[in-house]
């Protein structure tokens, strides 16, 4: 006799593990401190150099080439608003990132937590059975 | 609820009910069509190398994609747009790439499930139903989508801009390394109406995610309305601002088409029955609790039952035999018969069915009594009673 219970909590469980498990389990391995530090250390890296690639193509707008020549404007001004683009891309994309990997961490303790939780009913339930 | 809402909503949940019954099928060919028109109209749109090998391409892609995340279709545009502009300048080429690197650094690497409305936001702008665009993703995906659109605005205007500088570009041999990028750059950082767009989209993407997430049952019709309002003012002001050319009858017209997409969007997603809204308090030893719900609207399913008569071969006999067993009970005075016989005809396994039927008929009528009573005793609660309860 195929006992529903225990398939359906066994079942619950190999889903979690197949699936989004796989990163949470992987995630839950630093405490929210570490994790969160290595992602805005990540994040700062890649805001900089999207940053740099945008003001890099804006800067061809200045381009000076053989057959045509760019914009002119005071070099002081185009590294000014190349900073403050910089520090605005910066600021936003880290408060983003903040919010977006501390509600990831959550949302990974909360899975966990009802990962536990099956796990924990599935050995009440072989225990309680006595069948394995 | 008029006939023609019951039917409205019973539409809904028969088409609901038929594509999660077929979704394995369904989803694979939507995604297989939503590929292969974007990636068709993107070659439209960088039209510059017409080989035919292209098209056979694009359809094995698309066949591709009907089977692995539509996100995967933000690196195939790529690759597609990368090859044509390739053709123009190859410093376009580098600026595009460029540009797609520093999206993918921005919001890609986040969340790529988005990624692809930067590839379906120039397919929208070339089909001319950009006005869509800022409301209905605001309210179905979120303020996430800021960028992704952004980068498929630049995208659509340089390919106009592309379009543009390539005839120039691909005649003169001697223009230097760097001049055609120039060039396009130059185009899109003075360009007014491209500036109005992505300033108009972003603020009213995140002005229908903020009004949609209120804490009202109307938050919806709220956001949509609102959104629309707000896109069509920004646009306009813009437009007189800086005498940009984009006509004032398209705008409104965006609106309108917007509004009716985004409410029949909201009617398949569910619309709560307002006037059914229960409201109710309760506490525990750490807060109170005010809650207001609402139903959604649900038209249930129809039992129909369908009693068959059919003729049969031997009912002549059995009409001779039913009228000689009346003639023995007559004479024996202990038969009983139904007034139109019937019964006798109809075989013991239809009669137990119908049976059957009639009790399970009135068990759903005794249930939705008994729903329908505890809905009002909840309704005639008072949040006074169940305070002066608690007390």
């Amino acid at each position: 006799m195929i006992d529903a219970k225990k398939v359906r909590l066994m079942t619950k469980i190999a889903v979690y593990e197949e699936g989004i498990g796989r990163e949470d389990l992987a995630i839950n391995k630093n405490t929210r401190r570490t994790y969160m530090t290595v992602q805005m250390a990540k994040s700062f890296l890649c805001l900089s150099l999207a940053a740099f690639l945008l003001i890099l193509l804006y800067s061809f707008r200045y381009f000076s080439s053989g057959s045509g020549t760019g914009v002119t404007a005071d070099p002081r001004q185009i590294l000014i608003r190349a900073l403050a683009f910089y520090l605005a891309v910066l600021a936003v994309g880290m408060i983003m990132c903040w919010r977006y990997y501390r509600k990831r961490y959550n949302d990974m303790l909360s899975r966990m937590k009802q990962y536990d939780r099956n796990l924990s009913r599935l050995s009440r339930h072989i225990a309680e059975t006595g069948k394995d | 609820m008029n006939n023609r809402m019951v039917r409205l909503y019973g539409l809904k949940e028969s088409l609901t009910y038929y594509y999660k019954k077929h979704a394995d099928i369904i989803r694979p060919i939507l995604k297989g069509i939503i590929s292969l028109l974007s990636l068709l109209i993107l070659r439209q749109l960088f039209l510059y190398n017409d080989s035919r090998i292209f098209l056979w391409m694009i359809v094995v892609v698309s066949l591709i994609q009907a089977f692995v995340p539509l996100a995967f279709l933000y690196y195939t545009g790529t690759v597609l747009i990368a090859v044509q502009l390739w053709s123009v300048s190859m410093d376009i080429t580098v600026g595009f790439l460029a540009l797609i690197l520093a999206g993918w650094l921005l919001f890609v690497r986040l969340d790529g499930k988005y990624a692809c409305v930067a590839i379906i936001t120039p397919v929208l702008f070339w089909l001319r139903m950009e006005y869509l665009i800022p409301v209905i993703l605001g309210i179905t995906i979120g303020y996430g989508v800021i960028l992704p659109v952004g980068l498929g605005t630049l995208i659509y205007y340089m390919g106009l801009y592309t379009a543009d500088a390539s005839s120039l570009l691909m005649t003169t041999s001697g223009s230097g390394l760097g001049s055609g990028l120039q060039r396009i750059v130059g185009l899109m950082v003075m360009d007014k109406k491209l500036l109005v767009i992505l300033i108009s989209f972003s603020l009213v993407i995140f002005i229908a995610d903020r009004l949609n997430r209120m804490f009202h049952e109307s938050a919806w019709l709220f956001s949509i309305v609102i959104g629309h309002i707000a896109l069509a003012l920004l646009l306009l002001s813009g437009k007189y601002i800086f005498e940009l050319d984009y006509s004032i009858w398209r705008v409104f017209l965006g609106a309108v088409l917007g509004i009716a997409i985004c409410v029949v969007l909201w009617f398949f997603r569910g619309i709560g029955d307002v006037s059914r809204m229960e409201r109710a308090t309760f506490e525990d030893d750490e807060y109170i609790y005010y809650v207001k719900a609402v139903p959604k609207i649900k038209v249930p399913a129809k039992n129909v039952t369908v009693t068959r008569i059919e003729a049969d071969e031997d009912e002549m006999m059995d009409d001779l035999e039913f009228e000689q067993g009346e003639d023995e009970a007559a004479e024996e005075g202990a038969a009983e018969s139904d007034e139109d016989g019937l019964d006798e005809q109809v075989p013991e396994e239809e009669t137990e069915e119908a049976a059957k039927e009639a009790e399970e008929k009135e068990i759903k009528a005794e249930k939705e009594e008994a729903r329908t009573e505890e809905r009002e005793t909840a309704g005639t609660d008072s949040p006074e009673d169940n305070v002066s309860d608690k007390a």
